[in-house]
């Protein structure tokens, strides 16, 4: 229980310097401090929790953040009773088996992750602009499914082909 | 010396141990892009040039790869390594016009000084808060600068690194507040490592992707004097765990022919360098507001690069022992002698050779004597400044790092500025790798 109550927290940009990055740039911000003090606690962490360490974020917009990082696949929950544990997706197995496909606008990263459920290929969307990149959304495929799937999309690109 | 080259993340080169100019008008802009773009190969020992945040949009038309021009940017010029220098100290210690000019730096649909801060009947531009701390007396100014700015300074971070980024710079400053003070060291030194801090954690979480591209300087400005106190320590131990990818060192109230504070200043990079050393890290020490001559003395003692002005004293020299120049044509380098001699001065100099300019750089081959020369003498005299410097850094380059003291005080003890000999006894033992 100590250790839970002894959160690693990352470095915070204080709240006069927050506030005059605008908007969106401040949203990207807020959700990767999320993120990193998710995976810096990898045992897990509650909405309770976190509201306590970072003050810089009011609890419903913490609780937004949560529920996109939830959806984009950054982040999975587990329920304890009443209380929603939030751990840390994954864990990136090497650089090396990171890919990039650049599409007009984005790029969609591919990478090899170990989570809970072992070995996962994780495609994920990423917009990047001078300043910043914007994390979009993610899908997770268990790695031993991913031939099957790369062939289903393979059909899927052929019969479109042929209507 | 590290002879090695700094790969920065924008792929340049930053070859140790480096000079950067500094020009600081329209005109020293564009000499500075003329001798960068026309003479390539007198000019490859120069690393590139810094600005003021405050004359940038001065130099920018001349300076910026972001201004279309008829003819483009030769590939050498696109090398050199580009610097804004945000000079915020200047809000706490600098002229009135240099304050005011700071306020007006525009951003992208406004200037620095409209951005706004929090005040008693709600939001104020933050240049009302300058304003009134110029018109404030003089007694406690360092206290009541503090009281009036601290809390926020912090607000225009996000804007200086974003102006930076926007105007393709290879290193980013981050914010600070100067050391001015004694008596209020220990509060200035916290303020310092808290917007270091959030400097850094603004580049890296907000500017990711630039990030990526671009190095990180973190600065620590200091009244000269300070370094030779105990907060020394403090400021060392802050600048050795700040995490950023250079150090820039800029002294305020220093004069380099006061052998003790120049001391201070020298055992202070040292001690700086040997922490580096223990902890394994090749962080680049830069020198601001310096002459030339004494970044070369920073060589020896563990400073890897120096930022001068053109020809001139640095802006921030107060000491009254060494007052500006009131000479109207400005000095000229004498290469041999290595002292900034004044029109009359150098006539004397050369009255027995028929007026021959002891120099053969390019600029001074074309006029040949000083009579010439005096057509052309503010733009000549920084020409060949450049030219010099280039020649000097390449003389520096060639010898071991080993032996690079005994080089220098060889060299200065052959020239008339003997004050400069003292600093030359020491050789830091550079780590080779």
């Amino acid at each position: 229980m100590s250790e839970v109550l002894t959160m690693v927290m990352p470095t915070l940009l204080s709240e006069e310097a927050l506030q005059k990055v605008p908007r969106r740039e401040r949203e990207e911000y807020l959700k990767r401090v999320i993120v990193q003090t998710i995976k810096n606690n990898p045992e897990g962490v509650t909405l309770q929790m976190l509201r306590e360490r970072l003050k810089l974020i009011g609890v419903r917009t913490l609780a937004k953040y949560l529920q996109i990082l939830k959806y984009t696949n950054q982040i999975y929950t587990r329920n304890i009773g009443p209380t929603i544990l939030y751990l840390p997706n994954s864990q990136l197995m090497h650089p090396a088996f990171e890919r990039t496909f650049s599409l007009t606008d984005k790029e969609l990263k591919v990478s090899l992750l170990k989570n809970r459920l072992g070995e996962q290929v994780f495609i994920q969307e990423e917009r990047k602009d001078k300043y910043d990149r914007h994390i979009g959304a993610g899908i997770l495929i268990p790695k031993d499914a991913f031939p099957a799937f790369i062939r289903f999309l393979r059909d899927a690109c052929n019969n479109m082909g042929a209507t | 010396m590290p002879s090695w080259p700094y790969l920065l993340r924008s792929g340049k080169r930053l070859v140790l141990p480096s000079l950067f100019v500094r020009p600081s008008t329209a005109g020293e802009a564009e000499i500075v892009y003329k001798m960068f773009s026309d003479y390539p190969n007198e000019t490859d020992q120069i690393a590139g040039f810094v600005s003021s945040m405050k004359d940038w949009p001065t130099l920018a038309p001349i300076l910026s790869d972001n201004v279309p021009r008829i003819k483009p940017d030769t590939e050498y010029f696109k090398q050199k390594i580009r610097v804004i220098d945000p000079d915020i100290h200047i809000l706490f210690t600098g002229f009135k016009i240099a304050k005011r000019a700071l306020m007006e730096v525009p951003l992208d649909n406004t200037t620095l000084g409209d951005i706004t801060i929090p005040g008693v009947m709600g939001p104020v531009p933050f240049k009302r808060m300058v304003e009134a701390a110029i018109g404030e007396v003089e007694s406690n100014k360092a206290q009541n600068y503090a009281d009036r700015f601290y809390s926020h300074i912090g607000c225009i971070t996000h804007s200086i690194e974003k102006f930076q980024i926007d105007n393709n710079m290879d290193i980013i400053i981050g914010n600070y507040v100067p050391i001015t003070s004694l008596s209020l060291a220990t509060r200035q030194i916290e303020e310092l490592r808290h917007l270091t801090r959030d400097s850094i954690e603004m580049f890296r979480g907000v500017f990711t992707t630039a990030s990526r591209v671009k190095d990180f300087m973190a600065m620590i400005a200091v009244n000269a004097n300070i370094l030779a106190s105990d907060h020394s320590e403090e400021i060392v131990e802050l600048a050795a765990n700040c995490g950023a990818d250079h150090l820039g060192l800029k002294l305020l109230n220093f004069d380099d022919k006061d052998p003790a504070r120049a001391s201070a200043v020298l055992r202070f990079i040292e001690d700086l360098r040997s922490i580096f050393d223990e902890q394994k890290k090749s962080t680049p020490i830069h020198l601001f507001n310096v002459m030339s001559e004494f970044a070369y003395a920073a060589f020896c003692h563990g400073a890897t690069s120096g930022f001068a002005p053109l020809a001139t004293i640095p802006e921030l020299h107060f000491d009254p022992n060494n007052p500006v120049s009131p000479e109207l044509k400005g000095r000229y380098y004498h290469p041999i002698d290595l002292t900034y001699d004044t029109y009359e001065e150098l006539c004397a100099k050369t009255q027995t050779n028929n007026f021959a300019l002891p120099c053969s750089c390019p600029t001074c081959r074309d006029y040949g004597t000083v009579i010439r020369a005096v057509l052309r003498w503010p733009s000549l005299r920084k020409e060949h400044w450049i030219f010099d410097k280039n020649e000097e850094m390449g003389e520096i380059r060639a010898v071991p790092s080993s032996t690079l003291n005994i080089h220098l005080k060889d060299k200065f003890a052959r020239s008339q500025a003997t004050s400069y000999l003292p600093y030359f006894d020491y050789m830091y033992p550079y780590i080779e790798v």
